[in-house]
């Protein structure tokens, strides 16, 4: 290729000795010395910076006048006190706290996290660049951390800023004390608060579309104002719920998904926004909640985790939402039949679950994950549309049944397109020679096969031995075996 | 895909670079620029690139021709590519990324960016002021107060806190 002059350029470039990845070295002359990363406009910068670990790019700050105004007007601001080797424990369980914690050490730490918490306040208020994302992380020990808590939030929403995520708690790992702040921002769209104790807050946020507390504490009054406050909220996420309200309202009329996750204590729901679209369970094994949705027939999506159907009312509950589209099932208790009718499902996924017995009408169903025990699908032939069936095959299920439910599931789900069979060894699939007579009939409708197995230990010889001559018409086998894939054509 | 009438012929652009050298490029492979693609649908089909110079402009048609035939069992082979492909000096870099940002290839600016990114890990201030040859401008007090204000950053150890999600 022949070589070309840049314009500008006052000699040819020749190839020079380590100018490699990691050594350094470059123009050797100092008169010539240009700096090759500078001048870059300010959004490539950025992407660097998004690229780096924060403590790297928090570095670069140092470089240069430049560099230092780039990090410094960055839009997304970071402030977590464990950056400063604090902890920030989580876990309030009584027993758990050790105090021995808030020491010496840990206050020095805190301390130093809150100078630089000021100064960086205060270099700030030099860059009046608007503010992206504000995160701030950690433990407010007294009045004045306080007030530098407020005057940071403040700062944030007056500098416009679009994402909000505050995680703060007092002494001790108690709930700290969120009040008398005037949440008003006309462009905050992602607000998340994190185990604070909310009270006399005014909330004016028309642009909020997504709302998330975490272990949060707040009275039905304050509860209200908020959710009144944010008029086009779309998204509203509620963790770790501990306050007892009698029933929860959520009415906002452009609500869209609702999800609530591990509530501390039974309970109940009302919805009645109108256009919700998506909702999302998880519940721990011990607390489960009434939930009662008014506009069943717009929620497309719907998520549950960790039910305990030992009433029998799973089933009825989801086909109580007729036009779902996307259900997803996971780790469910006492679960033994669901018998789903949903003219409109096209995705499935059940995760977690022992032996149940699953019965779906659904005839446009496309998509369907499992994972878990021996559940048997009776019926699923047809749904005559189902083009993705991925099974995770967990071989510490393995037991005498095993391999006749296998069989069961190639026979039932011959009809896909695409079934895929994913496994971490090769004992999940390769059927045993004792077992050859009792898992006749060969099952000659299956066409395409994937399998995927994470060990390197089988050969494909021996899956093509153990397994695949239950499958006479198979055309088509893809093996993946580690992280090599082959795919193997049968002459028929 | 598209409604293509008589022959199988696939449909090409002609490149020119700043120094006027032209590159003849499927359109289907050149439409990874989202610059390039905009004047597509302008029915543009010589494509001027006052921006791009010929070396820097080779080297784009290379990247794009490897990631237009990318396939779900070529990951691998594109992976192997990519990591060559930034086996560059930092002028020819600098010069990519600079004719990546223009020509609107997400992919490439990406890993450009995490190129740069990739030399400025875990050194010392000192060595990437050397590395890439920038100026120090502070005074001798000023870089002592932007020093104390990431105190936290130098210390030693901090290496292993990683909250590159922001």
């Amino acid at each position: 290729m022949p070589r070309r002059r840049k314009r500008g350029q006052k000699k040819s470039r020749t190839p020079k000795i380590g100018m490699t990845m990691t050594t350094g070295g470059g123009d050797k002359e100092d008169t010539d010395r240009v700096d090759r990363i500078s001048s870059l406009p300010i959004d490539i910068i950025r992407r660097i910076h998004l690229c780096l670990p924060r403590v790297d790019a928090v570095r670069t700050s140092v470089l240069s006048q430049r560099w230092r105004t780039i990090w410094a007007s960055h839009p997304k601001i970071y402030l977590n006190e464990e950056d400063f080797g604090a902890e920030f424990s989580v876990f309030r369980d009584k027993d758990e706290v050790d105090f021995s914690k808030y020491c010496d050490g840990e206050k020095e730490k805190r301390k130093a996290f809150l100078t630089y918490l000021q100064k960086s306040l205060d270099i700030r208020h030099k860059y009046f660049e608007h503010v992206d994302t504000f995160f701030l992380q950690m433990t407010v020990e007294n009045a004045s951390a306080e007030s530098l808590v407020k005057k940071w939030i403040d700062f944030a929403l007056k500098k416009k800023v679009k994402t909000l995520h505050i995680s703060l708690k007092s002494r001790y790992g108690k709930r700290f004390d969120l009040c008398n702040i005037a949440f008003i921002a006309a462009t905050l769209v992602d607000l998340r608060i994190e185990y604070c104790q909310i009270s006399n807050c005014s909330f004016i946020l028309p642009t909020l579309s997504s709302l998330c507390l975490v272990d949060v504490f707040i009275e039905d009054n304050d509860f209200k104002d908020l959710l009144a406050g944010c008029p086009g909220i779309e998204q509203l996420r509620i963790t770790l719920y501990s306050k007892k309200l009698p029933t929860m309202v959520v009415s906002n009329p452009t609500l869209k998904l609702f999800g609530l996750y591990y509530p501390s204590f039974n309970g109940k729901v009302l919805i009645e926004s109108k256009h919700l679209e998506s909702l999302e369970f998880s519940f721990s094994r011990k607390f489960m909640w009434d939930i009662e949705i008014t506009s069943r027939t717009t929620v497309r999506n719907l998520r549950l985790r960790g039910v305990n159907d030992q009433d029998r009312t799973l089933t009825h509950f989801i086909n109580e939402f007729p036009l779902l589209e996307i259900l997803v099932i996971s780790d469910c208790s006492n679960l033994q039949n669901l018998y789903l009718s949903q003219r409109n499902l096209s995705s499935f996924e059940i995760y977690q679950v022992d032996e149940v017995e699953v019965r779906i009408d659904a005839p446009k169903l496309k998509s369907l994950e499992y994972t878990g025990g021996l559940t048997l699908f009776p019926g699923i032939e047809a749904s005559k549309g189902l083009e993705f069936v991925r099974f995770y095959l967990n071989p510490e299920m393995l037991n005498d049944g095993w391999y006749i439910w296998l069989r069961n599931i190639l026979e039932c789900f011959a009809h896909a397109k695409h079934l895929s069979l994913i496994c971490q060894s090769e004992q999940a699939i390769i059927f045993p020679d004792e077992l050859a007579e009792v898992l006749l009939p060969t099952i000659n409708d299956l066409k395409n096969l994937e399998i995927r197995i994470d060990s390197f230990a089988a050969t494909s010889q021996q899956i093509l031995d153990g397994f695949v001559w239950i499958l006479p018409g198979l055309k088509t086998l893809s093996l993946t075996l580690g992280s090599i894939t082959k795919v193997i054509e049968f002459p028929q | 895909m598209a409604s293509s009438s008589k022959t199988e012929q696939k449909k090409m652009l002609i490149l020119k670079s700043s120094e006027e050298e032209e590159f003849e490029i499927e359109e289907s492979i050149a439409v990874q620029s989202g610059t390039i693609k905009n004047m597509v649908e302008d029915d543009f089909t010589l494509i001027p690139l006052p921006n791009v110079d010929t070396e820097t402009l080779i080297k784009i048609i290379k990247y794009m021709k490897k990631h237009g035939e990318k396939t779900k069992s070529n990951e691998k082979d594109i992976e192997e590519f990519d990591k060559e492909f930034v086996k560059k000096s930092f002028t020819e870099l600098k010069e990519l990324v600079l004719a990546a940002n223009y020509l609107h290839i997400t992919s490439l600016i990406d890993l450009l960016c995490q190129a740069f990114a990739d030399r400025i890990k875990n050194k010392s201030v000192k060595a990437i002021r050397e590395i890439f040859g920038i100026p120090n401008d502070f005074t001798p007090e000023e870089e002592a107060e932007v020093y104390e204000q990431h105190k936290w950053a130098h210390e030693e150890g901090k290496e292993h806190i990683d909250h590159s999600a922001y």
